[in-house]
């Protein structure tokens, strides 16, 4: 059952997950299924991710828009999947979440992915500047992120070593 | 084995259960879950929620304490 007095977002992720459904009262079942849900979504994700790259890269410029179609769909979920955990108060540090291979992974698949989109339009003949700014764009949002990080990491370990308690 | 979240270690519910004389579906008829939880559960391999584990307890005539001993801290 719905809550009518829950905020929309709440009620949205209730509606499409089915959390009213009594599947969810075991709590194995329901621990089990979160991980499979979680696998699912982790290989929806990086599945879009190599296959958008796919696109760019072979398909060229008559896949681009299909690709970066998968590639926000992708990014939707993703930010779902955040703004959840947190209403639900649950910090994700971006570095816990992707860390060593895994961010070397995702930086590389990520970069292939801008790459390929801006190889496409480069050699379509009849390339469109506002396609190519979206996707130098993403560029600049990658190495910002990298940024963060990077600026995160020196904090974090600068204040473990001004109290080393932390 | 895969690791999950949920992660059990050894306890005494096959131990308890036995003696109480109940096969591991009817514990599980009594405590509202599936078989395959209390399977789960007999062989270390998920950890029950505090409700779970008072469930358990008290359909086994038990405490939690006497079904899951708190692990062993290790040397940090």
């Amino acid at each position: 059952m719905t809550d009518t007095k829950a905020p929309l977002f709440d009620r949205f992720a209730s509606a499409v997950a089915d959390f009213g459904s009594p599947f969810y009262a075991e709590e194995r079942q329901r621990d089990v299924w979160n991980e499979a849900s979680a696998f699912g979504l982790q290989f929806f994700l990086w599945g879009s991710l190599v296959l958008s790259a796919v696109m760019f890269w072979v398909g060229g410029q008559p896949l681009l828009p299909w690709g970066a179609a998968l590639m926000i769909f992708a990014s939707i979920g993703s930010f779902l999947v955040l703004a959840y955990v947190k209403r639900l108060g649950v910090d994700v540090p971006v570095k816990g979440a992707l860390k060593g291979r895994r961010m070397l992974a995702f930086l590389v698949v990520y970069l292939a992915d801008v790459l390929g989109a801006l190889h496409a339009v480069a050699t379509s003949g009849s390339g469109s500047d506002t396609v190519a700014g979206f996707f130098a764009g993403l560029l600049v949002v990658a190495a910002g992120i990298v940024g963060l990080l990077y600026g995160q990491s020196r904090q974090r370990r600068r204040q473990q070593a001004t109290h080393p308690g932390l | 084995m895969v690791k999950t979240t949920a992660q059990g270690q050894a306890n005494a519910v096959r131990q308890c259960r036995v003696l109480s004389g109940l096969t591991q579906a009817q514990l599980a008829d009594a405590i509202g879950v599936s078989r395959q939880t209390v399977v789960a559960i007999e062989a270390g391999d998920y950890a029950p929620s505090v409700y779970l584990a008072l469930r358990l307890a008290a359909v086994l005539a038990t405490t939690v304490e006497a079904l899951f001993a708190a692990p062993e801290e290790s040397p940090s």
